[in-house]
C-alpha cells in the first residue's frame, strides 16, 4: 500500500506539469494583454511598456515559462494588488475558511445523501424513491447563487433565525483561539460555547447551499449502486441464513455501494471548490473562493492564476485520497 | 435512409418519448428554445426599456412578473435573456463537439504518440475544477459574452474527447469494422460511416447533459460578473441585479429569473437521464424487470 502511495504521488508529477503548463498558457498565450490586465485598460502606454518590460512579457515565451517554474519552485505565486500582500501569504490566511465550508457542506451531503439513496434503493418506486429523485435532480438543477439568496432571504430576512449572512463570525464576538483556523473546530476544542454557536449558525446556510449539488449526485449514485447490489447473490444468501433486514442492508449492501460512490465523491470536490467562489461571494465567506472573485472583479490576475493552479493540484491530492480509501473500504482492492 | 431503418427510428423515439419524464423534460427545453425564438413577438416591452416611473413594481397585470430597479420589465427580459441562453448552449456545446469528438476519434482511432499527447492533454484539462478553469479562461480572454461562450465551450472539450475515444477504442475492434476493412473501406469512411453513427446514443446523451452544465456555467460566469456586460438581459446578470434587492423584500428580481435557469437546466437534466436509460440496455430498466 505505501509503495502504491508513493508511486501514485510520482504519477502525479507529470500532471501538476501539466497543470502548470495550461495554467501559463491561460495568461500568456490566450487573447488578452497581461500587462493591460495589471495596468488598467486606461493606463498610459509608456506605463504599460514599462510593466510589460518589470513583468519580462517582452522576453520568448520559453523565457517566461522558465522564469514562471522557477518563480513557482521557489513558492512564490505572485503578488495581489489588490490586497497588498503575496498570493501565498493570502492563500494561507483564506484557505482554513474555504476548507471548513467545503468539510461541512461535505458532511451534509453525506448525511442526508446516503440514507435517502438507501431508502430509495430498499423501496424502490415507494414514495422516498420518487423523492429521492426528483430531489438529486432539482439539486442538480438550481443555481447555487440563486438557492443561496433564497436562504439568506428566508432564514434570514424574514425569519430572522440566523445571524447576517457576512463572513464566519458576528462581528462583536472574538474568533476561538487560532488551533485548526476552523472556526467550529477550534471553538470545539477550546470549549469556547458562544464562538461555537455562532460560527455554526454562520456556517449553516453557505455550508447547505454549496451541499446541494453533491446531495443529489450521491443520492443518485448510491441509489443506483445499492439497486445493482441488492440484486447480486449474497445478499440472498445473507437474508438466507437469517440476518435481520437492516443487517442485509447495511453490513453487505451499504458497505459494497460504498465503493462505486466513493469515487464520485472524491470528484465532487472539485464541483465544491468551484462551488465555494460562488457560495463565499454570496456569504461574503473569507475564503479562497471569495478571494478570487475579488481578484476577477479588480482585474488582478496573479491571484486568479495561482488560484485556478492551487485548485487543480488540490482537486488532484483528494483524489488520490479518495483512490487510496478504496483500500481501506475494500479489502479485495489490492494496489499493484 | 431506407424505409426499415426509418420505421425502426420512429419506432425507438417513440418508446422513448413514452417516458413521462423524457417527454417532460423535452417539452421544457423545446418552450424555451419557442420562447426565446418568438421573444420580440411576445414580449410586452424591449428588454432595455427603461421607464424609471414604473421601478420596482411588484407582479402586478401589466408587468407580470414586477420590473427592476430600472423599471426594466422582468417577463421581457426573462423571454429575451432565454435568447442568450438557447445562443450560449447552441455556440459553447458546438465548440465542445467540433473539437472534443474529432479530437477523441483521432486519439482513439490511430491512437500511438499522438492519441496519447491528445488524451494527456484532455486529461490534464479534466484536473482543473470546472467552474474554476471557466473563470479563469472568462477572465484572460476578457468580460463579455464571447469570453464566456469561449470558456464554458473549452471546459467540455475534454468531456466529448473522453466519450468520443472510449466509443472509439470499442468500436474500432468490432468485427464489422475489421470486415469493411478487409473490403477496403478507407480509414474516413470508416471513421464518418461506421465509428461515429455507433457513437451517436451516448454523444447524444453527453450534449444534452453538457448543455445543461452550459446554461449553469454561463449563468454563474455572468452572476460573478465575468459574462454578459450590462444592460444585456441574461439570467445570471438578472439575478446578481437582484441581489440587492431581495432582502429589502422586492423578491421577483431574483426569483423569476433563477426559476427560469433552474426549469431550463431541469428539463436538459431529465431528458438526458431519460435517453441514457433508454440508450442503455444494461441500466435501470432491465433491472426494473428483473424485480
Amino acid at each position: 500500500m505505501l509503495t502504491y502511495a508513493l508511486r501514485r504521488i510520482a504519477m502525479m508529477v507529470p500532471s501538476v506539469i501539466g497543470i502548470i503548463l495550461i495554467t501559463f498558457i491561460l495568461t500568456r498565450v490566450l487573447p488578452g494583454d497581461p500587462a493591460l490586465m495589471i495596468t488598467g485598460e486606461q493606463a498610459l502606454p509608456e506605463f504599460v511598456e514599462k510593466v510589460r518590460e518589470q513583468y519580462g512579457l517582452n522576453d520568448p515565451l520559453w523565457v517566461q515559462l522558465w522564469d514562471y517554474v522557477k518563480q513557482l519552485a521557489h513558492g512564490d505565486l505572485g503578488f495581489a494588488w489588490h490586497t497588498g500582500h503575496s498570493v501565498a501569504s493570502d492563500f494561507i490566511t483564506r484557505f482554513p475558511a474555504t476548507l471548513e465550508l467545503t468539510l461541512a457542506s461535505m458532511a451534509i451531503a453525506l448525511i442526508v445523501a446516503i440514507p435517502l439513496g438507501i431508502l430509495a434503493a430498499s423501496r424502490q418506486n415507494s414514495i422516498f424513491d420518487h423523492i429521492a429523485r426528483v430531489l438529486s435532480i432539482l439539486g442538480s438543477s438550481v443555481p447555487i447563487f440563486w438557492l443561496g439568496l433564497l436562504l439568506i432571504t428566508m432564514f434570514y430576512a424574514k425569519l430572522g433565525w440566523l445571524p447576517a449572512p457576512i463572513g464566519r463570525i458576528s462581528g462583536g464576538i472574538n474568533p476561538p483561539t487560532d488551533i485548526t483556523g476552523l472556526y467550529v473546530l477550534d471553538s470545539l476544542l477550546s470549549w469556547d460555547i458562544v464562538a461555537l454557536k455562532d460560527s455554526l449558525l454562520h456556517l449553516l446556510l453557505p455550508a447547505l447551499c454549496l451541499s446541494m449539488g453533491t446531495m443529489a449526485i450521491v443520492t443518485k449514485m448510491i441509489r443506483a449502486s445499492m439497486l445493482e447490489v441488492i440484486r447480486q447473490d449474497f445478499m440472498r444468501t445473507a437474508r438466507a441464513k437469517g440476518l435481520s433486514e437492516r443487517a442485509v442492508i447495511y453490513k453487505h449492501g451499504l458497505i459494497n455501494s460504498l465503493i462505486p460512490t466513493l469515487t464520485v465523491i472524491g470528484l465532487q470536490f472539485g464541483y465544491l471548490l468551484g462551488g465555494a467562489v460562488i457560495t463565499e461571494t454570496i456569504f461574503v465567506w473569507p475564503g479562497i473562493g471569495n478571494y478570487v472573485t475579488e481578484s476577477i472583479l479588480s482585474a488582478d490576475y496573479a491571484p486568479i492564476q495561482a488560484m485556478t493552479l492551487i485548485s487543480a493540484v488540490l482537486y488532484g491530492i483528494l483524489n488520490l485520497v479518495v483512490e487510496l480509501l478504496y483500500g481501506v473500504l475494500d479489502p479485495r482492492v489490492r494496489y499493484e | 435512409m431506407n424505409k426499415s431503418r426509418w420505421k425502426s427510428i420512429r419506432e425507438q423515439a417513440g418508446k422513448i418519448l413514452a417516458r413521462k419524464l423524457v417527454l417532460f423534460g423535452l417539452i421544457l427545453v423545446l418552450l424555451w428554445v419557442l420562447l426565446a425564438l418568438l421573444a420580440p413577438w411576445i414580449a410586452p416591452y424591449g428588454p432595455n426599456e427603461i421607464r424609471t416611473e414604473d421601478k420596482l413594481q411588484s407582479p402586478n397585470l401589466s408587468h407580470w412578473f414586477g420590473t427592476d430597479n430600472f423599471g426594466r420589465d422582468i417577463l421581457s427580459r426573462i423571454l429575451y435573456g432565454a435568447r442568450v441562453t438557447v445562443w450560449t448552449g447552441i455556440v459553447s456545446i458546438g465548440i465542445a463537439c467540433s473539437v472534443g469528438i474529432p479530437l477523441g476519434a483521432i486519439a482513439g482511432f490511430f491512437g500511438g504518440k499522438l492519441g496519447n499527447v491528445i488524451m494527456r492533454v484532455m486529461d490534464t484539462l479534466l484536473a482543473f475544477p470546472s467552474l474554476i478553469l471557466a473563470m479563469a479562461l472568462a477572465a484572460s480572454i476578457g468580460p463579455g459574452l464571447t469570453g464566456a461562450l469561449l470558456a464554458v465551450g473549452i471546459v467540455a472539450i475534454p468531456e466529448f474527447a473522453r466519450l468520443m475515444y472510449g466509443q472509439t477504442v470499442v468500436i474500432k475492434e468490432k468485427e464489422f469494422i475489421e470486415a469493411g476493412r478487409a473490403l477496403g473501406v478507407r480509414n474516413k469512411a470508416i471513421l464518418f460511416k461506421h465509428v461515429l453513427p455507433n457513437a451517436f446514443a451516448p454523444l447524444i446523451v453527453q450534449i444534452t447533459l453538457a448543455l445543461g452544465s452550459a446554461v449553469l456555467t454561463t449563468s454563474s460566469l455572468s452572476f460573478i460578473g465575468l459574462g454578459v456586460r450590462p444592460p444585456t438581459a441574461e439570467w445570471g446578470a438578472m439575478i446578481s441585479y437582484g441581489r440587492g434587492y431581495i432582502i429589502s423584500g422586492e423578491w421577483w428580481m431574483t426569483v423569476f429569473p433563477g426559476i427560469a435557469i433552474a426549469s431550463t437546466i431541469f428539463g436538459f437534466i431529465l431528458l438526458g437521464d431519460g435517453l441514457r436509460d433508454a440508450f442503455d440496455p444494461h441500466g435501470r430498466n432491465s433491472k426494473t424487470k428483473f424485480k
